[in-house]
């Protein structure tokens, strides 16, 4: 594993996985994994496998529905989707998420007496 | 944070478990497989895309673990696998779990049986509203100063007191009272309660169904209406809903029915329910201040504390005193609440000892049970070691245990309640009379004691659960692994405590049976107890005149003189005498006597019973001095009486008061004998101070005739009660039996009563006896490498005897010290609420240790005679 890739925040794994599910509509879980990974250019550091976990979670707490289908190369395969009140969370969190980088990014900004240490 | 949906999907997943693991396992293999195959494309052999897709995806079987404690509830899911493995567990050690069930449902059987009566007497006969409000109110003779046993109140006393206080909403007064009445063509006398009109107000119960009595029942003329007790109207109106409005007759006058009270109402007393209420309209003799013959309650109002209402009714108490100084000096007030008014009953006593009796079978379970977790636990020690050393958390343990003592425990409160359940039936056919009289119909087991049964239940399961895990969980791994080897026996700390649990149980039964052997010493003395008269060829009856055919005196004479002697005059009758009531009847009426002795005056409460010539005669009761009455006396009406011994010698030097002057309820009268004391006020009464007075200067309504026969009393009742019959058919005559039937009912009585008590006793020995032989015999097998070295180095069998007997021998002489104080001091506490509980001689004493001390002596003899016979080369081999 290089050190250039980038550990997945706490708590923002169910936001890229609503929103890659409201991109690309009803997916399984190996292709939110590509997706996640295609975006991130490879820099992301995903554990394919704690996917699973996080998709059970959203499922449970109604944001995601899921059943059996066809994959693009026939295989059986289980397919997620956002559901109505997973498209009304996905909305709440990514105004939240652009809240926090916003608070983050002043933050983090040089200041005059920072910059003076 | 779980929303109720997501609980639900949770909950869903608790069930179908292995579709969703094969659902997942097929998701994480078209993963792989299609992570692999991507690697395939790049270029990669299949074995090492394989290798690089697993690494890429993360540890799978930690996925899965994650994955599952997401999905399900996992505390549910390990506990039911705990609970599994539980009763896997003792199904392996059935010995165990059954002798631990048996145990415990014995002592919860025992508590329960007794939970149920004390929950029929006192919770359920006192189902009002807010009971702890309701106060009892009553009238008491002032020892210097100092109120003394609640009694009865007279009328306007109860008037004066309702009036003035500041503490009751109301207060209400009532009396038992019997009526002559003919519902058909036979008179009969039976039970009514008189209730003033505030009574079932107060009280805050309605009626079935029809009304209860209203202020309109207690205007002057009003007509007399009636409350039918639910008993009665089904027995004796079959249970027919148009008797609201049939009249019946009472002492000869028309009668309304009004209303039917529910089958639960009881009066709010440890007294039978009565068959009917009716208005408390006070008859002019109960006008007087010194009729004293109600009892009263009051509901206190909302926040009033009760020792407030004690002194405001004192304070009304002593302005009384003053302004009517000729009936009310020296009287004062008592107050209780109703429940502990109640408790403090002849009957609520004998609850308290079977009680105690009951508990005290409880502990003795509970610590047997608690011994056999502490045995069992040192037999797992190896199996505890060893799944710590694999990876089993405390807690997981601790759960574990907990759910086998709680597998355990509910298994033995399901046997308990089924034990008490078939006790309790039994009991209260054999106890209904007994029940009865307490205005119990039948014992339930309602939810309350479902509720403790449950209650004992968890609470022991909880108790020897932590014992047998306390041991474990506190040392570490390598300590218990260590102390599992076979070179060290039992942990000293666990001995002790199996040591001490024995020397409890040792105590806590030898208690017990001191107290039931002091118990039924004292009562088979009590059954022997003279009364002050023979019993034999006596026989009693009562007769009670209606108020509406004979109102004046001289009528009353007239019937119960010719009905005397009617009775007399019979060949087979060798005496008869009239009494106002029978010396052992316990609502004897007491008064206050004034005695003038050299000018000073004292005063004493006495029994004052008015009888006819020949009383003394008729119940051979020895006259000590002076003379009995004559006729003469009647006839002239001379101002005389007779008082008992006991007075005698407390009031008079040398026990001679005949001649001397007296005051008995403010008429003068001259003391002309001295007779031989008599149980006077009941039996369970302490024998009081007795003053006899002739019954023509004052004859009552209601007189008994007692009745002594020549044959067979048995026989002779139907004929006795004939010829007082033939004087007037309209009257009744009730009570009618032989001097011996009440004693052979009474004593009857206590055998009901008795039998739980010795039941408990002998369980509590067994109990206790199994409790020392299995940790005898335990000890013994902890140390029979001890023993065979001993025994290779030339110990004789005898002396190996000799000292797995002295360990016994030791734990019983702690628990005959503990247990012989308990027992003491038990016993002075029961000897201090029940007053015929004299104490006896020190044989039942000496006899219960005795029998503890060889029956606990042989349950450690058996292992001691197996140590015995250890064979040293046997052992050692083992070893």
């Amino acid at each position: 594993m290089s050190q250039d890739k980038t550990d997945i925040l706490q708590g923002t794994l169910d936001l890229m996985i609503l929103r890659t599910l409201h991109t690309l509509g009803a997916l399984h879980g190996y292709g939110i994994a590509q997706r996640l990974q295609q975006v991130s250019d490879q820099m992301l550091h995903l554990n394919q496998g704690t996917l699973y976990p996080a998709l059970l979670r959203l499922e449970q707490r109604g944001l995601i529905r899921s059943g059996w289908g066809k994959s693009e190369n026939n295989r059986r395969a289980r397919f997620y989707s956002l559901t109505a009140a997973g498209r009304k969370q996905l909305r709440v969190e990514e105004a939240n998420w652009v809240r926090m980088t916003g608070i983050m990014s002043r933050l983090l900004e040089p200041t005059p007496s920072a910059g003076a240490r | 944070m779980t929303t109720p949906r997501e609980f639900a999907s949770r909950l869903g997943a608790l069930f179908g478990r292995a579709s969703l693991d094969q659902r997942l396992d097929e998701e994480l293999e078209m993963h792989l497989e299609m992570l692999a195959e991507e690697k395939i494309r790049c270029g990669m052999s299949p074995a090492d895309a394989r290798y690089a897709a697993c690494r890429e995806f993360g540890g799978v079987a930690q996925l899965k673990e994650q994955y599952r404690d997401r999905r399900g509830i996992p505390l549910v899911e390990t506990t039911v696998q705990d609970v599994r493995y539980a009763a896997r567990g003792l199904r392996k050690a059935p010995a165990f779990a059954i002798a631990a069930s048996a145990v415990l449902a014995l002592g919860i059987g025992a508590s329960t049986t007794i939970f149920g009566l004390r929950n029929a007497v006192f919770f359920r006969a006192l189902s009002f509203p807010e009971p702890e409000r309701l106060v009892a109110v009553g009238e008491t003779l002032l020892r210097n100063g100092q109120p003394g046993r609640l009694g009865a109140v007279s009328y306007p006393n109860f008037a004066d007191w309702r009036s003035q206080n500041r503490v009751f909403q109301d207060m209400a007064a009532w009396r038992r009272d019997e009526r002559n009445i003919n519902t058909g063509p036979e008179a009969a006398r039976v039970s009514c309660d008189r209730v003033s009109q505030e009574y079932f107000v107060l009280l805050g119960v309605g009626p079935l169904f029809g009304r209860t009595l209203t202020d309109s029942d207690y205007t002057p003329g009003a007509a007399q209406a009636i409350v039918l007790s639910h008993r009665w109207w089904a027995s004796e109106f079959a249970s027919r809903r148009d008797v609201i409005g049939k009249t019946i007759r009472i002492e000869g006058l028309p009668a309304t029915i009004v209303g039917v009270m529910p089958p639960e109402f009881r009066p709010p007393a440890l007294i039978g329910v009565p068959k009917f209420w009716m208005a408390l309209v006070p008859a002019p003799a109960e006008l007087s201040r010194k009729e004293r013959t109600l009892t009263v309650f009051g509901r206190l109002r909302p926040g009033v504390p009760l020792t407030r209402a004690r002194g405001d009714l004192r304070a009304i108490a002593q302005r009384l005193d003053r302004q009517h100084p000729e009936t009310n000096k020296d009287w004062g007030v008592q107050a209780q609440t109703v429940p502990a008014w109640v408790s403090r009953d002849a009957s609520g006593n004998l609850v308290l000892v079977l009680s105690i009796a009951a508990g005290i079978v409880l502990a003795i379970a509970c610590a047997n049970v608690a011994s056999l977790c502490l045995a069992r636990g040192a037999e797992r020690r190896k199996e505890i070691s060893l799944r710590m050393a694999l990876g089993a958390g405390k807690q997981r343990l601790l759960r574990q245990f907990l759910l086998e003592s709680l597998l355990i425990a509910l298994a033995g409160g399901a046997a308990g309640l089924l034990l008490a359940w078939r006790a309790t039936t039994a009991f209260s056919v054999a106890a209904a009379p007994l029940l009865a009289g307490v205005g119990v119909d039948h014992i339930e087991m309602d939810g309350r004691v479902v509720g403790f049964v449950l209650f004992i239940a968890l609470g022991s399961a909880l108790g020897f659960g932590m014992l047998s895990t306390i041991s474990t969980s506190e040392r570490g791994l390598s300590h218990v692994l260590n102390e599992g080897s076979r070179t060290v026996s039992s942990g000293p700390s666990k001995r002790r405590m199996a040591r001490l649990l024995v020397v409890a149980e040792l105590s806590l039964s030898l208690m017990l049976l001191m107290n039931a052997a002091f118990i039924v010493q004292t009562v088979s003395a009590f059954l022997r107890m003279d009364w002050g008269f023979p019993l034999d060829h006596r026989l009693s009856l009562s007769m009670s005149l209606s108020e509406s055919g004979r109102r004046t005196e001289a009528q009353r004479l007239l019937y119960f003189e010719e009905a005397l002697r009617r009775v007399e005059s019979m060949p087979e009758v060798r005496s008869a005498a009239l009494v106002s009531s029978l010396p052992i009847e316990s609502a004897a009426p007491v008064s206050p006597v004034k005695l003038v002795q050299s000018g000073q005056s004292n005063l004493a409460s006495a029994v004052c019973r008015t009888v006819s010539p020949h009383y003394l005669r008729t119940l051979a009761v020895p006259l000590l001095r002076g003379r009995s009455f004559t006729e003469q006396d009647f006839a002239k009406g001379a101002r005389v009486a007779i008082v008992n011994a006991n007075m005698a010698l407390r009031f008079w030097t040398a026990g001679d008061p005949v001649g001397a002057e007296l005051e008995v309820d403010g008429q003068p009268r001259t003391v002309v004998g001295v007779a031989g004391d008599v149980i006077n006020q009941g039996l369970f009464s302490r024998p009081g101070y007795e003053v006899l007075i002739p019954y023509k200067q004052a004859p009552p309504a209601g007189m008994t005739m007692v009745v002594h026969t020549a044959g067979e009393p048995g026989q002779m009742l139907a004929k006795v009660g004939a010829a007082v019959r033939s004087v007037d058919p309209d009257q009744p005559v009730s009570d009618m039996t032989s001097i011996e039937a009440m004693h052979r009912e009474i004593a009857e009585h206590f055998r009901v009563i008795l039998s739980p008590l010795l039941i408990f006793g002998l369980s509590a020995l067994v109990l206790a006896t199994v409790g020392i032989y299995s940790l005898i015999s335990h000890s013994v097998v902890n140390r029979s490498r001890e023993i065979g070295i001993r025994m290779a180095l030339g110990s004789a069998p005898g002396q190996v005897v000799l000292e797995v007997l002295g360990e016994g021998a030791r734990l019983i002489a702690y628990g005959l010290c503990l247990g012989g104080l308990g027992g003491f001091l038990l016993t002075r506490f029961l000897i201090s609420r029940v007053w015929w509980l004299t104490g006896g001689g020190v044989y039942p004493y000496a006899a219960v240790i005795v029998l503890v001390v060889l029956t606990s002596l042989a349950a450690c003899f058996f292992p001691a005679a197996r140590a015995a016979r250890t064979d040293p080369v046997l052992t050692l081999r083992n070893e």
